[in-house]
């Protein structure tokens, strides 16, 4: 590619809903560094969130503006090797035409959390498609940073699934937080890209009743296809009636809360069993007011908050090349760079679309 | 400068040798106080080190001579000890921060040059500052205090409250029992066949420190038949193996801390005890250390050492000085005389 000076097509974020198609120059690789040709990437809620002027992401009275624009977003990309900096080929084990990921955190290496391994709980992280020294895939190329986790991706997975390996490990290190047992009644609450991803994830563990909850048909049937032994949809299925039916009135052993919404968190407080594994993964639009004491003095609950897939990504690959992990039905729609406004618009009112793929 | 330099099995000299100097990232440390291991002894005189000529040495402490470049966390005249194992950095166990399992480690001592010398290199990220009120002397046994931590936090900690039983009262051991007291053990048994080491765990204020032939006859009299919580073994050697194994009660810990000297048989009764109870057994390798962290076991010893959690200038039984540790380390050797902690002095 990229004699210098050559340039791309990308979107960049300016302010809330102010996003534009430009070309800007077509990034050239550092010591370190990877320069990728992006096949896909898709658009997360996160990525919405930060289109309509979310404070967690734009800042307010108490919290500082994490986002750095002018940025291109966009962090569940995949993309073709054009360019290897210094010794970013042997630390990778890439050479150039190769596809590749990389982590959507980019750890700093030197807080105490790198230190031990921590690294997706990084101070000094820097996150693609939000911050100036990660720019994101919604765009021609990209810049994966020499600090950045890049993992190889076999030839033989199809774009949509390849695109799919961000969530997915998101999805199963949350699956896995929940230490899933043999004979495990498991409920999972939102059938959001991600909780279909634990839908297909928590298959795995064969638990001995998997239950997805949406209040999207649409989705439920999808989560079915994915390994769901049973789905209920809370608008129209007395969902603590049939919790307790199942489960002699104990309640569920473990619950994924993955909903975005504080129902979901407040459902999952009640048909959950004493002592059982609670996991939060949602980013939730609003603070969830609760009966606290069901965690402690009631159930003496075990809560696990989930954030991103650490150390999952080379077992999504794994598993997806091997054919073990589902995802049919998750990437509904493919669209043109150009394209960007409507399928952020389409992710946001989540009607007939799951996963949107943008395909510079 | 001068240095005790290994050029084969048993072949240990005093001599002079060029000064290294401290490349891109390193630190030309000045060597204070360098401890002996129990380990540089068979290193020494019959195992060998991974090349010849090497300067052994790795439980050291000293001040900072001169940086490489590069170097920012450290400067000329701070004081300092030294993690002698140097990690790759890019293997899955270093990857998760644990350095000691590292699977392409370098090491201060025995495969590279180490500190029975008066200067030695390290990279800058091994360093740690040593806190003020505590003696290079102390910060010299920061190594194996971080060991004796590492072996206790392998069995899950001491639970206040607990029964602890170690066989083996050398330095290793004692520090292992000032361990345990820190951490609220109700009884803590020690075990030796040295009358030297019975009585200075005693002087230290282990009353229960015993000939080892009366370890089961006694831990089942301390604990009413039941067993200790968990017992050290720190000799290597295969009879306390067995001692430990047998000490242990229902649902107890095993430590194997200490460098195995032969082979053990485990009788058949006591293999199906070990299943019948339950037992654990846990094996425990050198020490955790973190760059950027404060709670592994480097820091924490230094700590403890700076709280007066451990007392380890007991432990001392020799200082001498570089040009006369030919002599020291061939008495050690032979068993002339009793030995606890030896520090040289360069
Ligand atoms: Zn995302
Ligand atoms: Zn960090
Ligand atoms: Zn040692
Ligand atoms: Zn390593």
């Amino acid at each position: 590619m990229s004699e210098t000076g050559a340039s791309m097509q990308a979107v960049r974020c300016y302010a809330p809903e102010d996003y534009r198609l430009e070309r800007i120059p077509v990034p050239e690789p550092r010591p370190g560094e990877v320069i990728v040709q992006v096949e896909a990437c898709g658009i997360c809620a996160g990525d919405v969130k930060c289109f309509y002027g979310n404070p967690s992401i734009w800042g307010d009275a108490t919290r500082p503006r994490y986002v750095q624009p002018p940025v291109v977003p966009g962090h569940e990309f995949v993309g073709r090797v054009v360019a290897l900096g210094e010794g970013a080929g042997e630390r990778f084990g890439l050479k150039v035409g190769d596809r590749a990921v990389a982590e959507q955190i980019v750890p700093c290496g030197r807080c105490r959390m790198c230190d031990r391994g921590m690294y997706w709980l990084c101070r000094d992280r820097e996150i693609f498609g939000f911050r100036e020294k990660a720019q994101g895939g919604w765009a021609q190329y990209m810049r994966y940073p020499a600090n950045a986790r890049v993992y190889r991706v076999p030839d033989s997975l199809p774009t949509e699934q390849a695109a799919l390996i961000e969530p997915l490990a998101c999805s199963m290190h949350a699956v896995d937080r929940g230490q899933i047992q043999f004979g495990d009644v498991v409920v999972i609450a939102g059938m959001g890209p991600l909780g279909l991803g634990m839908v297909a994830c928590a298959r795995l563990k064969n638990p001995g009743l998997l239950i997805a909850l949406d209040l999207r048909d649409h989705r439920l049937e999808i989560a079915k296809r994915l390994g769901a032994d049973m789905v209920l949809n809370p608008s129209r299925d007395d969902v603590r009636a049939e919790i307790k039916r199942l489960t002699d009135g104990y309640g569920c052993d473990v619950y994924i809360e993955a909903t975005g919404h504080p129902q979901g968190v407040l459902l999952g407080l009640d048909i959950i069993r004493k002592a059982g594994n609670f996991v939060e993964f949602s980013v939730l639009q609003e603070p969830v007011t609760v009966d606290w004491t069901i965690l402690g003095d009631v159930k003496e609950l075990n809560v696990y908050g989930s954030h991103l897939g650490p150390y999952c990504y080379p077992k999504v690959i794994d598993y997806l090349t091997r054919g073990l992990l589902k995802t049919d039905g998750i990437v509904t729609h493919q669209l043109p760079l150009s394209d960007f406004r409507h399928g952020i618009e389409m992710v946001h009112e989540g009607k007939e679309s799951i996963k949107v793929l943008l395909v510079p | 400068m001068n240095a005790l330099v290994l050029h084969a099995v048993g072949d240990l000299r005093y001599e002079q040798v060029p000064t290294p100097q401290p490349g891109a990232g390193e630190v030309l440390v000045r060597v204070a106080y360098c401890g002996v291991c129990g380990s540089d002894i068979p290193r020494i005189f019959v195992k060998g080190t991974y090349r010849f000529p090497l300067i052994c040495g790795h439980e050291f402490a000293g001040v900072v001579e001169r940086c490489g470049e590069g170097v920012q966390r450290v400067s000329p005249g701070d004081r300092v000890t030294v993690f002698p194992l140097l990690w790759c950095g890019r293997c899955s166990a270093c990857e998760r921060g644990r350095y000691a399992q590292c699977e392409h480690y370098d090491y201060l001592g025995s495969r590279r040059d180490g500190a029975f010398a008066e200067y030695v290199v390290a990279p800058e990220r091994n360093l740690l500052k040593v806190p003020d009120g505590v003696s290079l002397q102390e910060a010299a046994m920061t190594e194996p205090a971080a060991v004796a931590y590492h072996a206790l936090r392998r069995a899950g900690g001491v639970a206040p409250g607990e029964t602890v039983a170690i066989f083996g009262a050398g330095p290793i051991g004692l520090m292992v029992a000032q361990w345990a007291r820190v951490m609220g053990a109700s009884q803590i048994a020690l075990f030796d066949v040295v009358d030297e080491k019975i009585a200075l765990a005693q002087r230290l204020g282990f009353t229960h420190a015993y000939h080892s032939h009366r370890a089961e006859e006694i831990i089942a009299s301390l604990t009413q038949g039941k067993g200790a919580h968990v017992c050290v073994e720190a000799a290597g050697v295969p009879q306390t193996l067995l001692q430990a194994c047998a000490c242990a009660r229902s649902g107890g810990r095993v430590v194997l801390l200490g460098n195995p000297a032969g082979d053990a048989t485990v009788p058949t009764g006591l293999w199906s005890q070990l299943m019948r109870r339950e037992v654990n057994l846990f094996g425990t390798w050198n020490s955790e250390y973190a760059v950027y962290s404060e709670d592994d076991d480097w820091h924490t010893a230094l700590r403890a050492m700076a709280e007066g959690w451990l007392q380890l200038m007991p432990l001392v039984s020799h200082q001498v000085p570089l040009s006369e540790a030919v002599h020291t380390l061939h008495a050690m050797r032979e068993g002339k005389g009793f030995f606890c902690k030896v520090l040289i002095q360069p």
